[in-house]
């Protein structure tokens, strides 16, 4: 594990007026672990249930995980996702798959199939070959884009899709929501991996709060949260 | 209306009884070796998404964020 930030953090951080800045002001430091292997790098110990294995072990100390931003469709590296999608459902945490994870749902629609606390996040593109994947044509269902993106869910037994495009249409199959909200027209690289950062937050927030692991009324300044939204 | 003010019930509040990691540990996996295969621009994949994805996911909230990728792709997500 690397921590680079440690080293930097308690000698700067002498006075409360510091420390309070840096919470507001230092960006935060993520942990790498090189875990994953690409084909072409593998040594002959290192399959897919080994790499997965060394992957649970991080696990269980997750709350919610993302599957996909830069997974490439390598079969090694795509044959691990699909391991640790299987350990992630044993599990029981909640998942969001984007990008190439999305490859690897198109390819295997039955590694996702039925599990509800999935959140698949497609482009257009993707969208479209979601929708071949599980022999859904677009055209034949009545209604509007939101009715397609339904069905999608309903063919994938529950799952959660987020569509995204001009406006986002967010379907379990059972409830559906549309986002009309007007957007940014720019696309940039890495708009999407953005989304799925705080998704998966928010997904593990509902995980934390539904099992009870703070005690709301307690400390939370009900007025300020009222104030940040109209 | 109602979804969104059962979302803010789920966020954290900043108590001093929480500890580091209590407000989520989050993982991303994911990120390659970078490649740029000539024949298709279609197919490269990213090396620095996963980077994104948890970076905006400790900006968002959570406490503890960890990238698991390949060796290729640790020292541009490090850096």
């Amino acid at each position: 594990m690397l921590y680079a930030s440690q080293v930097l953090q308690p000698s700067s951080s002498h006075s409360k007026w510091q420390r309070d800045y840096m919470l507001i002001c230092s960006s935060p430091d993520l942990i790498v672990h090189p875990l994953m292997r690409q084909a072409k790098h593998a040594t002959k110990d290192e399959t897919a249930e080994s790499i997965a294995a060394e992957i649970e072990k991080l696990l269980e100390r997750l709350h919610a995980v993302v599957i996909g931003p830069g997974l490439g469709r390598d079969s090694l590296m795509q044959e691990t996702a699909a391991k640790v999608i299987s350990i992630v459902r044993k599990r029981k945490m909640p998942l969001v798959l984007d990008a190439d994870g999305l490859f690897l749902v198109q390819n295997h629609p039955e590694v996702i199939k039925g599990y509800a606390s999935a959140v698949l996040t497609p482009n257009v593109m993707e969208f479209k070959r979601l929708c071949d994947a599980v022999k859904l044509d677009p055209d034949q269902v009545q209604g509007g884009k939101d009715k397609v993106c339904a069905e999608l869910a309903r063919k994938l037994e529950g799952v959660t899709i987020i569509q995204k495009g001009r406006q986002d249409v967010i379907s379990n199959g059972r409830d559906t929501m549309i986002v009309d909200t007007e957007g940014g027209l720019k696309r940039t690289g890495g708009q999407g991996d953005v989304l799925t950062g705080c998704l998966v937050t928010l997904l593990a927030w509902k995980k934390l709060y539904s099992e009870g692991a703070w005690k709301y009324h307690l400390w939370v300044n009900v007025l300020t949260i009222d104030t940040i939204s109209p | 209306m109602k979804t969104l003010q059962r979302v803010k019930k789920m966020i954290p509040p900043l108590s001093p009884e929480m500890h580091k990691g209590m407000a989520g540990r989050i993982g991303v996996i994911g990120g390659s070796e970078e490649y740029f295969p000539i024949q298709s621009y279609t197919d490269f994949s990213y090396t620095g998404a996963p980077f994104y994805s948890c970076m905006s996911a400790m900006l968002f909230g959570a406490d503890l964020g960890h990238v698991i990728c390949e060796p290729g792709a640790a020292t541009v997500v490090k850096s």
